[in-house]
């Protein structure tokens, strides 16, 4: 099955004893592995069910006694190798052996670059389990799957040809494309429809793209680079509230992954988590930096204090708005 | 600041502040130790890490000139426990470290004491006391049972469940979990911790050195706003942040009923697991134990590395049982314990928890592997 048929329907993803997930789309990857953990693991407190090993590292007997245990804080153990290529090279005969007779409480995902469909293993697992492809999909399929994903994921609906326009403005990358969607399903709200225009605004002529280096200079601590770049957009007619809701989808990130990693997480593992691009690690890491952890904090708060005050809640004029926020981001952090 | 300490008192503390110290950190400064030097026998020993915290007793200090100085923990180490001397001098000013024996003179370079973090101190009113025999003890018995590898960062701590009667702690890994009661008093009528607070394994270790069995009672605070603990001991106050994250709800993992409750000898049984467990394979450490009138029957069997078969003459004459235990995790628990101890088997069969007890309130839940392979 490809990944993009599952997130046309979340939720659809049977129980299975064995998966293996393979591709090197890193957003179809992390979609496979989600729907796969709320498949077999429904309740709230999955995390204390799932179990991770790295698949350059681990045993066999780790991974499989980790699987023969019987749960303990709910009905299921999920064990997931990551990388587990070299993991199935060197146990494939164990493996296979294992498939064919899985316990009825621990589940297995397979994480791999490359299956081969033509091994015993991989029929074995089409047999009991799912394999996932998550390989980057042809790009004729993806004007239908955007549509598709606008609705089942945001419940917003997403015009035909504003899906092709979308397509053609980011390209075929899934993950950016999930991306711009959700920023696009964050700018129309309650409209829940984005048309031609609202792709043409939020991702047109690279506004986007100085909108971002505007938000760039403003976290990394250079208030002058950022407040030219603002007065650029402003006089190229680029909307305040446009502005903000680009802004919120990236600084929400940064929001949502400063949380993790105060809960130990590695910058890549809560970048991953928070939703982030790998491409954006290093960047999230520099804002961390510069923001400190009270004004990653914060940064909803700013983000919502400042949408509110250019629909109407304050008296400053939305240039002042914009100009007041990008400076609250560019002072050096105090803590 | 000037001062001439007992090398052994000194050693003694730097050697349980250094263990706090991080070998990096992104503020240099904490890989340093801090001397407070006191005229009136009051003088300290600092680490941190920020997470965990100590401030150690330093004994046998005479304090000419009392003040502050930041001693660099690897250089200062190596030079006390070099150090032939029973009488160091130490001496700072704004910019170097002296340090004299009778036949040996160091300079190190001096830091500036007041970028060190300040360890808070116990200044707690009301607080819980416990034994501190009994506190190492349930240190010893649950800390082996977490898991600091794991992303969910409740267990990679110790849960402490406190009351105006009782101390409890608890640990687990998920596979298996361990949990030991022992009484304790309040001073000043200190309420129960709301919430869980979990103590991470770092201060525990920490704590369980500071410990010894004859000590005097130990005073625990536990500050929920803050989600800090404060532990006071005869020579040290440890100060840790609590472990961020929910601790599962444990008490659903125990049976609610068992069938059969076989009485074990420690020593006994930990040599018999540990014998069977030298036969285990690649693909499973599973040990297989038949319990059975009169005997424990443990076996293992692999294709390439052979097969064992240990038998334990036991008390019991009820039905049989058969389990597979990974063998590794009740000799982590066995381990804690006295060869003499008497612990009792609770058992239903080979697809339900396995509960081990002992008279002194310890329980250890084990999880067995599933016997369908």
């Amino acid at each position: 099955m490809h990944a993009l048929e599952l997130l046309k329907k979340p939720g659809s993803l049977p129980v299975k004893p064995v998966y293996a997930v393979f591709g090197d789309d890193p957003f179809l990857r992390r979609e496979a592995l989600l729907a796969i953990e709320k498949a077999v693991l429904p309740d709230e407190d999955r995390e204390l069910s799932i179990v991770r090993f790295a698949g350059d590292r681990a045993t066999l007997a780790d991974v499989v006694d980790e699987l023969r245990t019987l749960p303990f804080f709910s009905k299921r153990r999920l064990v997931i190798v990551d990388g587990a290529d070299p993991f199935v090279t060197a146990h494939r005969k164990d493996l296979e052996d294992y498939v064919q007779h899985p316990p009825s409480s621990g589940f297995l995902i397979l994480s791999v670059k490359t299956w081969t469909a033509s091994t015993n293993l991989a029929k074995l697992v089409e047999q009991v389990g799912i394999s996932l492809d998550c390989k980057a999909p042809q790009e004729k399929s993806l004007v239908a799957w955007l549509v598709q994903f606008a609705k089942s994921r945001h419940h917003t609906q997403l015009d035909t040809e504003a899906a092709k326009l979308l397509l053609e403005l980011v390209g075929p990358e899934v993950g950016l494309l999930a991306s711009e969607l959700e920023k696009l399903s964050v700018y129309v709200g309650e409209r829940a429809m984005i048309e031609t225009d609202d792709v043409v605004l939020m991702v047109g002529a690279g506004r986007i793209g100085t909108i971002w280096k505007a938000l760039d200079a403003a976290t990394s601590g250079r208030p002058q680079v950022a407040l030219e770049l603002l007065d650029k957009l402003l006089a190229a007619g680029e909307q305040p509230v446009m502005m903000v809701a680009a802004m919120a989808s990236s600084l929400l990130k940064t929001h949502h992954a400063g949380y993790l990693r105060r809960t130990k997480l590695s910058l890549a593992e809560a970048c991953e988590q928070a939703g982030a691009q790998s491409w954006q690690i290093s960047s999230i890491g520099q804002q961390h930096t510069h923001l400190g952890p009270t004004r990653v904090d914060q940064l909803p708060a700013l983000l919502s204090h400042a949408d509110l005050d250019i629909k109407g809640s304050s008296s400053l004029t939305p240039r002042a708005i914009l100009e007041k926020l990008f400076i609250t981001l560019a002072q050096p952090r105090k803590d | 600041m000037k001062a001439l300490c007992n090398c052994e008192g000194l050693l003694t503390a730097f050697g349980m502040v250094s263990g706090v110290v991080p070998a990096r950190s992104p503020k240099p400064i904490l890989q340093n130790v801090k001397l407070v030097a006191n005229t009136d026998e009051s003088s300290i020993l600092m680490g941190t890490d920020l997470e965990v915290g100590i401030r150690h007793r330093v004994l046998g200090m005479k304090v000419e000139q009392p003040g502050t100085v930041i001693l660099p923990t690897a250089r200062f180490g190596s030079i006390l426990r070099t150090s032939t001397d029973q009488e160091l001098a130490l001496e700072a000013d704004g910019d170097h470290l002296m340090v004299r024996g009778l036949h040996a003179e160091f300079q190190l370079p001096g830091e500036d004491a007041s970028l060190y973090p300040e360890v808070p101190d116990f200044g707690a009113s009301a607080y819980h006391v416990v034994s501190a025999a009994d506190l190492r003890k349930l240190i010893r018995r649950t800390i082996f049972a977490t898991d600091l590898e794991t992303t969910r960062y409740a267990l990679g701590g110790v849960l402490v469940e406190l009351t105006a009667e009782s101390i409890t702690m608890v640990g687990t890994d998920g596979r298996r979990l361990a949990r030991m009661s022992a009484p304790a008093e309040t001073e000043n009528n200190a309420p129960n911790p709301g919430g869980s607070p979990v103590i991470p394994v770092k201060a525990l270790k920490l704590l369980e050195r500071n410990l010894n069995d004859e000590d005097p009672p130990v005073h625990i605070a536990v500050q929920s706003g803050a989600a800090a603990v404060l532990v006071r001991t005869e020579r040290a106050v440890i100060y840790s942040r609590l472990v961020e994250g929910r601790f599962p709800r444990y008490q659903d993992v125990f049976p609610s009923h068992v069938d059969v409750k076989i009485p074990l000898e420690v020593g006994p049984l930990r040599l018999a697991v540990e014998q069977a467990s030298i036969v285990t394979n690649d693909e499973s450490r599973g040990v297989d134990f038949q319990f059975s009138s009169g005997y424990l029957k443990l076996a293992s069997q692999t294709a390439d590395v052979g097969s064992s078969h240990i038998e334990l003459p036991i008390n019991y004459e009820g039905k049989p049982v058969d389990i597979t235990f990974d063998p590794r995790y009740l000799i982590d628990a066995l381990k804690t314990l006295d060869d003499k101890t008497s612990i009792t088997a609770e058992l239903i069969d080979s697809k339900n928890a396995a509960v081990f007890k002992t008279d002194d309130r310890y329980t250890y839940v084990v999880m067995p592997l599933t016997r369908d392979r």
